[in-house]
């Protein structure tokens, strides 16, 4: 990022976030937008509300549940406005074990299949367990997660067991179709 | 490896290669938001104009009826009472407070201001809207009845079609209101940790 010689403390906050979180904010971006397009706007539009917000930032929580908080907050908005336009169906993560009809499981590169399997999995997630999933996926603990969201630690703890089972089902899944 | 760690290690395999914005396109994006308010709040408040000088106009000219001219400055009354309500209730929450309070809460707080704001807009959006318009229409069917281009038949149909807009306009506002309050509901259980 380009830089000047007279940053202000918001700028050089933001600078530091960006630097730190720059690559959580573009796979979160992935997770709330599919296509490539929007999903540019959505990481700038995520920045944006990052720079303004270290404005008004005192330290209220940690630095990364506050940007956490305000990245997946812009990506939920973006999100339900998406979805008015395009009327797609969410579901929670009981309702979606066999997510991803055609993940092509024989895919030499196997990362590369998973991923794909996490996308879609996740494009199909409601708000709420959206960002658990996310928010799991990026190596927070429930505690974290509750912190972030605001959601119950029991109701966190509930969401990362259908994670957890829904993982273990695709994996069995792709290992039936390996055999 | 589990299937936890193989799934995180795919997931954070991705972004690495992103580069965040630079700062003139992060200040630039950061106006956008209000730039959307702005041009909201123009195109309510040019509407109001309109009504306004259209009806001041009215009066001024003495067009009408008496009760059509006393119709037209009740009406201007209601279009700035509800002008100073949408002023009053104010913009959306901005994106950049969002850090300030968990996720659920700050959303919860803004579809408990939504649905308040639907829910009651039967009184400031609605109900002054209601006394102009009636008098216009009283107003009006009087004066095509006495010039004999209007009968009390053609009054009540234009009573009806308003009247048809409006609870229709109420009717929206309430199944508005009644969706925000399932997912206040839907957070409630899921932040109380009741939530399957």
């Amino acid at each position: 990022m380009a830089r000047n010689g007279n940053q202000s403390p918001q700028d050089e906050l933001y600078a530091r976030a960006a630097h730190t979180y720059g690559a959580m904010i573009e796979r979160l971006a992935r997770g709330y937008e599919a296509d490539p397009e929007l999903r540019r706007d959505l990481v700038q539009e995520i920045h944006a509300a990052l720079w303004r917000s270290f404005a008004i930032f005192e330290r209220q929580c940690s630095e990364k549940s506050w940007v956490y908080r305000i990245a997946h907050n812009v990506g939920v908005s973006h999100m339900m406005t998406g979805r008015r336009r395009r009327k797609d169906t969410l579901v929670g993560l009981e309702q979606v074990e066999e997510p991803a009809a055609d993940s092509n499981v024989e895919a030499e590169l196997a990362q590369k299949a998973e991923l794909e399997w996490l996308l879609k999995t996740i494009h199909r997630l409601n708000p709420a367990d959206r960002q658990v999933m996310l928010l799991y996926l990026e190596d927070l603990t429930a505690a974290e997660i509750g912190e972030v969201t605001g959601i119950s630690a029991g109701a966190v703890a509930v969401r990362i067991h259908r994670i957890k089972a829904l993982l273990a089902d695709s994996r069995g899944a792709k290992d039936d179709d390996h055999e | 490896m589990s299937d936890e760690k193989s799934a995180r290690e795919s997931w954070q395999s991705q972004g690495a290669e992103a580069q965040p914005p630079s700062m003139d396109e992060v200040r630039k994006a950061a106006g956008k938001f209000y730039r959307r308010i702005w041009w909201r709040n123009a195109v309510e408040y040019a509407a109001a104009v309109f009504v306004v000088v259209s009806f001041s106009y009215n009066i001024a000219v003495g067009m009408g009826h008496v009760l059509e001219r006393i119709g037209s400055a009740v009406a201007i009354i209601g279009v700035l009472f509800v002008v100073w309500q949408l002023h009053h209730r104010g913009s959306p929450s901005r994106p950049e407070t969002a850090g300030s309070m968990p996720l659920m809460d700050f959303v919860r707080e803004q579809l408990v201001r939504q649905r308040d704001t639907l829910t009651s807009a039967a009184w400031w959006y609605l109900a002054p809207l209601v006394p102009g318009m009636l008098l216009i229409l009283v107003g009006a069917t009087l004066r095509k009845m006495a010039d004999g281009t209007g009968t009390i038949m053609i009054g009540f149909a234009g009573f009806g079609f308003c009247a048809i807009l409006f609870f229709g306009a109420w009717l929206i506002h309430r199944w508005g209101a009644r969706r925000l309050q399932r997912h206040i509901d839907d957070i409630d259980a899921l932040v109380r940790g009741n939530a399957s």
